[in-house]
């Protein structure tokens, strides 16, 4: 990959518990990501995946390595080029829908015109433009996320981190979430770190998909995904993805096991 | 169940309670419980040719300098131990010891150190009603989410911004809650107080307590209730302007 958007070069974290003992999250962990490249971080809950996308973010300091963005040094620097969708869109609820898409943008000093002009417009692409002046507890949780994405979107972020974002809807809602974000990205193709824990999550949206071990989290195998662009919701039922899901699941289930025993 | 729909139950509570009061009041004479009828008559005569509306102004004017500092000191301060550890390990033991303490308890000393004068009064309000905001300001300060600071670091807003855009908007509706709290235990101390050092509103309840009938003071204490009761809704009508994602949100519950 000659022209790598985003590097991210020997991540290590280890936590400390409360009782002073030590927990090894993240070791060592190197890769890179070509521009507008989607790649899913797919791995067990709780292995590490969503630590390494707060270091990338600048949320979690890292014990070693760098984050390179553009070949630039962003380690522990947030507001730099990344935009993050978080778990439980994690809305401010004291602002309204379009007060939330504005948050970015007003921290940036953007003025009031030119925010409410990029919210506007981003709440209208993800279909919220009647509710604006709605504050999130008056969304249901997929509208809620909608928010989040479209708060994500507005700040034009170089690279777009998604931290399990449609983890907490139910399963309707997270399919047409997965369809509306791939709509919005095709338009707006983005650099994507997308955390999850969904084979088929992971497979119908990325172009490479990362497989991780349970904590301390490694890269057990990447997948490179064959499937064209725009991606249809009819190739789930395709042979060639069924196979890919069954082998993904047989090494997350491998990977488990020495737990277990 | 509705607003409306409970409205003739509220009004059934009230006049009940006020014929009661009247049937008791013609039972035991007004010079040992006056009847609302009096207490009526009374008040009107209090507040058209009395000292009433004076002393009332001139208490509440004394009461707002002691409530406001009590605001300006307990507000930043529940803030700073909500935030921080270290500052909530030093003065918390204070703050549990003084939050339980009567402020007539601390009137003889109070008198020593301040004299009878303003500063006394002053001095009573403020620690009547500091450390309830004080209270109420920390347990919101610590409810403040941790994912809600990271929404904000995360879109690289600098410390003052953190501040400005997240921990005061998640603090306002305990502000205002300490604040509401606050006023009632400063009003309350006011009084009390200036029984005391005889000055004031007190100074009137005092007095009118001698007289031969009991309306007057009766009608004085109906008058201290309905002002409370006036402050009380006045700020919780700010509130509700001011936030409303916070009224709206109780509501939805």
């Amino acid at each position: 990959m000659p022209h790598s958007k985003l590097i991210i070069e020997d991540i290590s974290k280890t936590f400390r518990r409360d009782d002073g003992t030590q927990m090894p999250v993240l070791l060592n962990q190197s890769m890179e990501v070509a521009d507008r490249e989607f790649v899913a971080l797919l791995g067990p809950s709780g292995c590490g995946k969503s630590t390494l996308l707060r270091i990338i973010n600048g949320l979690v300091a890292t014990d070693t390595g760098r984050v390179l963005l553009n070949g630039k040094d962003i380690t522990g620097r947030p507001g730099e080029g990344c935009g993050m969708v978080f778990q439980s869109s994690d809305l401010l609820p004291w602002r309204t829908a379009l007060g939330n898409v504005e948050f970015g943008l007003e921290v940036q000093g953007v003025g009031k015109a030119d925010r409410q002009r990029v919210s506007r417009d981003l709440l209208r692409r993800v279909g919220l433009t009647e509710f604006e002046h709605a504050y999130p507890h008056q969304l249901s949780g997929g509208m809620q996320q909608r928010v989040g994405i479209a708060r994500a979107f507005a700040i034009n972020p170089e690279v777009l981190l998604m931290d399990e974002p449609f983890g907490a809807l139910d399963v309707q809602t997270r399919d047409d979430m997965q369809v509306e974000l791939l709509r919005l990205w095709e338009d707006n193709q983005k650099t994507v770190l997308f955390v999850t824990h969904g084979i088929e999550e992971a497979l119908y949206l990325a172009d490479r998909v990362m497989v991780f071990s349970p904590r301390p989290a490694r890269v057990l195998k990447v997948f490179d995904i064959p499937f064209p662009r725009p991606r249809r919701e009819e190739i789930k039922t395709e042979p060639l993805f069924l196979e890919m899901r069954r082998e993904i699941g047989g090494l997350l289930r491998a990977s488990r096991e020495p737990a277990l025993a | 169940m509705e607003r409306q729909a409970l409205l003739p139950w509220r009004l059934a509570g009230i006049v009940g309670t006020l014929v009661l009061w009247e049937i008791a009041g013609r039972t035991l004479g007004d010079e040992r419980l006056a009847a609302p009828t009096l207490v009526a008559v009374a008040a009107w005569d209090l507040i058209a040719h009395g000292p009433l509306v004076t002393e009332l102004l001139g208490s509440l004017r004394q009461l707002l300098v002691g409530y406001g500092l009590a605001c300006l000191v307990g507000m930043p301060l529940g803030a700073a131990m909500g935030r921080s550890r270290r500052c909530d390990v030093i003065v918390h033991p204070w703050l549990s010891m003084l939050v339980v303490t009567s402020a007539a308890a601390l009137v003889p000393l109070f008198l020593v150190l301040f004299g009878s004068g303003l500063m006394f009064r002053m001095a009573i309000v403020f620690m009547a009603s500091v450390w309830f905001i004080t209270l109420t300001t920390y347990e919101g300060a610590k409810r403040i989410e941790a994912r809600h600071l990271d929404v904000a670091r995360s879109f690289g807003a600098s410390p003052m911004q953190r501040f400005r855009y997240v921990l005061l908007p998640a603090l306002y509706p305990y502000l205002l809650a300490g604040a509401r709290i606050g006023l009632i235990h400063a009003l309350r101390a006011m009084v009390m107080a200036e029984m005391f050092v005889l000055v004031g509103y007190g100074a009137l309840i005092h007095q009118t307590g001698l007289d031969l009938s009991t309306a007057p003071l009766l009608a004085l204490l109906v008058v201290l209730m309905t002002v409370s009761l006036g402050a009380n809704a006045v700020l919780q009508r700010i509130g509700r302007v001011c936030a409303p994602w916070y009224e709206n949100r109780r509501r939805a519950r």
